[in-house]
């Protein structure tokens, strides 16, 4: 008994955090647009490549912008070798404190509730993965929860 | 009689001189109006793009509204979204790419000032990257209304006050900015002797506010008036 209350928690904590199963870049990015029910448009591979530079070797990837407000986005990489996932996801929390030091510069500049609120977002961000699909969600508490609610 | 020609003579010519003279006044005047009016014209013909710097012109310049290409939070950086990024469009209010917007209304020139907002200061220690974004922006511009005669205009001298963004940063930046445009034969307006004083602050005069950014209506008319003494470097570039 004393070994099921240690083991379980273990287990859980393996677990990625949106408890997603395997899923394509494809697939994850239509289920997310679906549960966003919002405009995205689809960044391009220049923007992949100057962002996610660190990122471990991948097959494919997805990263979508929100057009309605600045700091809503998301992405999916399928990287080439599960074992590189703890490399990926310290890649996309790179690029999510890099933006965030953005923000801060700017509210600098031009202090207001946007900014704040862009701020909030990436405070709200959730990075997981999907076997050797490694995703990031970066939005309002709301918002990511039904991203990750639309992987289960 | 002999001395009656004489006299005729000197009168006559001396009238012609005079008629001469005040041809050639009105001539002088004439070409001085035309010239003005041509200056006039010429910046009647530009179209601005930036970030907060330029959004400003709305109010403290004598450009039309429509010459004018902000986003609606007035920030525009000059990063990765920089070709995502959303302006008013002039025409109809609504917020679109700089691309679409340019595509639609395919400005006859395009005076570009940018990298005030993040990119001066991020990139500071990676101008490549700078280079980057702001090559593709051009493209990107140059892609969807080909004709543009794009101006690439010096990032502004920053005043005391500037708590992060130092002169030495911008004159990097400018160094990049002025390289891009000699790589692709457009015309690049350095501001920086209009604006900065002898130590290379934006003049006092010039400061609208404390952050040591922003520009008062006269620094805007001073950068108009260097960009009217271009137009014929400008126009040569075509």
């Amino acid at each position: 008994m004393k070994k099921v209350f240690f083991l379980l928690p273990c287990l859980l904590l393996l677990l990625p955090s949106c408890g997603a199963k395997n899923i394509t870049p494809e697939l994850g990015a239509q289920r997310v647009l679906q549960a966003w029910d919002a405009p995205f448009l689809c960044a391009d591979e220049d923007f992949i490549q100057s962002n996610f530079a660190a990122m471990p070797p991948f097959e494919k990837a997805t990263v979508y912008l929100s057009e309605q407000n600045d700091g809503t986005e998301f992405g999916f990489f399928e990287i080439t070798d599960v074992k590189n996932v703890a490399a990926a996801q310290a890649a996309i929390r790179d690029y999510i404190a890099s933006e965030r030091e953005q923000v801060l510069s700017l509210a600098a500049l031009y202090p207001g509730d946007e900014l704040n609120a862009r701020l909030a977002r990436y405070d709200a961000a959730e990075i997981g993965n999907a076997g050797n699909s490694v995703y990031y969600f970066i939005g309002d508490k709301d918002a990511v929860r039904a991203a990750c609610r639309a992987l289960a | 009689m002999r001395f009656n020609r004489i006299l005729l003579f000197v009168v006559v010519f001396s009238l012609l001189g005079a008629f001469a003279h005040e041809c050639s006044k009105a001539k002088a005047a004439e070409s001085e109006h035309a010239e003005a009016k041509s200056e006039e014209n010429f910046i009647d013909s530009l179209t601005f793009l930036g970030d907060s710097i330029t959004a400003h012109m709305q109010q403290r310049s004598p450009l039309r509204a429509e010459q004018i290409w902000a986003t609606q939070s007035r920030y525009l950086n000059l990063d990765s979204r920089i070709t995502y990024a959303k302006i008013v469009a002039p025409d109809t209010g609504a917020e679109e790419t700089i691309a679409t917007v340019a595509k639609r209304l395919r400005p006859s020139y395009l005076v570009i000032t940018l990298g005030i907002d993040y990119g001066v200061y991020y990139y500071r220690n990676d101008l490549q990257t700078f280079r980057h974004y702001y090559e593709k922006l051009l493209s990107a511009i140059l892609e969807a209304s080909p004709d543009t005669v794009l101006i690439l205009q010096s990032i502004f001298p920053v005043g005391r006050g500037s708590a992060v963004i130092t002169n030495d940063m911008i004159q990097n930046a400018n160094a990049v900015i002025s390289d891009i445009a000699a790589a692709r034969g457009l015309a690049f307006v350095d501001q920086t002797a209009v604006l900065a004083d002898s130590d290379g602050y934006l003049r006092q005069e010039y400061c609208y506010s404390s952050d040591g950014i922003h520009l008062t209506a006269k620094a805007y008319d001073a950068i108009l008036a260097k960009l009217a003494s271009m137009e014929k470097e400008i126009k040569e570039k075509l």
